[in-house]
């Protein structure tokens, strides 16, 4: 990939979100929006607090661009976000015409963008965007090892086996490893 | 073991997989219908039985200079496999020889579905086989396998790794695969189909308000509570009288204009807001009841009804979305997201939308209008019909690979004899493109 250190910089951004929504106690994801350089939104998990299981990093993030943004700022912006954004996120980028999106480690439960489908390249009647997986994604998967063991320790003993079995199954299994970058 | 079936299986580079997948996919015609779901559709080299394994182009010992670790016949570690990005920094020499790339096995289809000639030359236009523009590296060989497999999904867990050693990696999965069970299904259908009709009626209005305001293409959706849960469990020791509640109703809103005032409805084509759409927009008002439910009644107003939160509209944006969003009143203590909740939409929901009702854990839901190009909720696709016009057919609420799982029905009215429902169909506005995505 051009310009590694350009994307890793981008990506450590990210990864301070994620380290955010550790600290709330959110599932550690995070995202920066990047257009000509520069940081126009940063989004962490929020679904706990908000009690909305939509309320993803990438969501909470296009959120906050909106309010002072058109919409039509996307196409010229790049997504950094520590988790391969989900079915559901990968769709609403590709509807707001996002222009890439690079992303940490893979999701094995609920992917879009490769993890399980593949919606920012189907046939559909918006147009596709290219996606860059693997950047930091030891980094990313060892905050999400974190945040299950954390929240291990707080749940009672006999959940304990069951929440222990969650913490493995964000790794790419059947799809293993990210594509090249 | 039952039945088996000849199937075509192809060693592919790992990183090609979904390209090569979405080919076939693509490409066969009926490809799926013989659901091998019970099979890994796709298999590590290590995984698969030793008879198959050598007739692999990977294990074609030719000499490999630049990387023998890579040689996938010889990783047996069962945990995730460590990437080690194949590529060149930027500017380094092409490499001297080709490094042999982690490879992974596709399964994929029986042999009656598609001729090998056919297959073959469908495989040969993907990424993997080809030249690379760059000429670093080679293309892959292109070498087509036929196995036996168990046609029918083991019904223990030591079936399963018995196939997996003679045939197939092979997965035993207790819950069914193939959909839910037919008395759940029926159940759930005596209970939806006479309210059906008068849900998505309201969906309807409710979308019609905001398109009457230019704020969206006139597409609703109605969330419903029903006595009980929808699973059941109290409900046969308790024959109370049976009840149900709209708990929030929203229209998309999709051109809504910004707080600066910028982007009202006159300049709304260009800037569409998809967080905006009425699934959406429902869903987030399920979320500030919840909220509003836990906190001191000082708060409540806030939550539920202030000015309107850009650009999710997460508050009530007509009387009528208000008479639902601005109490709580209309939803149990203690519920979990939108869990053992009914959604009825209008139409067809896009990719977005639906697994948002995924996320919000919906276990039912009723949509009007098929949207052809843009619904993932239908899983059958038009055969022979090109780019998107046959359906994406996604089937996206019951799909094995997906975390949560939920029944869809997509609801037809009943014509009477004087066709007094199709005149209230025409008599309706012009309906918006299909390229929209609801
Ligand atoms: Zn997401
Ligand atoms: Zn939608």
């Amino acid at each position: 990939m051009e310009k590694r250190e350009y994307h890793e910089w981008y990506m450590r951004e990210a990864i301070k979100m994620a380290e955010g929504a550790l600290r709330s106690d959110e599932t550690p994801v995070g995202c920066v929006f990047v257009r000509d350089g520069k940081i126009i939104g940063r989004g962490m998990n929020d679904t706990n607090k908000s009690l909305n299981g939509t309320r993803h990093a990438e969501l909470v993030a296009i959120g906050q661009i909106l309010q002072k943004q058109p919409a039509t700022i996307f196409k010229e912006t790049d997504l950094y976000v520590t988790v391969e954004p989900c079915v559901m996120c990968a769709s609403i980028l590709r509807q707001y015409g996002i222009r890439a999106v690079y992303f940490g480690c893979y999701n094995d439960r609920f992917g879009g963008t490769g993890g399980v489908l593949t919606i920012h390249e189907d046939p559909s009647v918006d147009k596709p965007y290219p996606v860059y997986g693997g950047i930091f994604r030891e980094e990313a998967i060892m905050l999400l090892r974190r945040f299950y063991v954390q929240e291990n320790d707080k749940a009672p003993e006999p959940r304990q086996k069951k929440a222990r079995e969650l913490k493995t199954e964000i790794l790419p299994s059947e799809i293993a490893g990210p594509r090249e970058l | 073991m039952g039945e088996l079936v000849d199937c075509y299986a192809v060693e592919i580079p790992i990183k090609s997989s979904n390209v090569v997948l979405n080919l076939v996919k693509r490409s066969i015609r009926d490809f799926d219908s013989i659901p091998l779901l019970h099979l890994r559709r796709l298999a590590k080299p290590a995984y698969l039985p030793a008879h198959l394994r050598v007739q692999l182009p990977s294990s074609d010992n030719s000499p490999s200079p630049t990387d023998a670790s890579t040689s996938t016949g010889s990783d047996t570690s069962p945990s995730i496999s460590r990437s080690t990005s194949p590529a060149s920094p930027t500017g380094s020499p092409p490499p001297t020889a080709t490094p042999r790339p982690q490879t992974i096995v596709l399964l994929v289809c029986p042999i009656h579905l598609v001729s090998s000639e056919r297959l073959t030359a469908i495989l040969s236009t993907a990424a993997p086989f080809l030249p690379s523009p760059t000429l670093q590296v080679s293309p892959y060989p292109l070498k087509l396998l036929t196995l036996p497999a168990p046609l029918h999904p083991p019904t223990t867990g030591q079936a399963a790794s018995s196939w997996t050693a003679t045939h197939w990696p092979t997965v035993y999965k207790r819950n069914n695969p193939f959909g839910a069970h037919p008395a759940i299904v029926s159940r759930a259908e005596s209970e939806i189909k006479d309210v059906a009709g008068k849900w998505l009626q309201l969906a309807q209005s409710v979308g019609q308000v905001c398109k009457e305001q230019g704020w969206g293409i006139g597409a609703g959706c109605v969330i419903v509570e029903r006595s009980g849960g929808n699973n059941g469990k109290e409900r046969s020791q308790t024959p109370t009288k049976k009840w149900e509640r709209v708990v929030a109703v929203a229209g998309d809103a999709r051109w809504y204009g910004r707080p600066d005032g910028t982007n009202t409805a006159a300049t709304s084509q260009v800037e569409s807001n998809p967080l905006a759409h009425a699934v959406m927009r429902a869903i987030a008002m399920v979320a500030n009841k919840r909220l509003a439910l836990g906190s001191d009644p000082s708060k409540k107003e806030q939550l539920l009804s202030s000015e309107p939160d850009y650009p999710f509209l997460s508050k009530p944006l007509t009387p009528l979305e208000a008479r639902y969003a601005s109490t709580t009143d209309n939803l149990s203590h203690n519920g979990y997201l939108c869990l053992d909740l009914e959604l009825y939409v209008s139409h067809e929901p896009c990719v977005g939308c639906a697994m948002a009702a995924l996320h919000s854990r919906f276990g039912r839901l009723v949509f009007g209008r098929r949207m052809q190009r843009t619904g993932a909720l239908v899983a059958e696709v038009q055969a022979g019909k090109a780019f998107v016009d046959g359906g994406l057919g996604y089937g996206l609420f019951w799909r094995p690979e997906l975390n949560w799982k939920g029944l869809v029905w997509q609801f037809q009215r009943e014509v009477d004899t004087d066709g007094s429902e199709v005149c209230e169909e025409n008599g309706a506005d012009e309906p918006f493109s299909e390229e929209t995505s609801v």
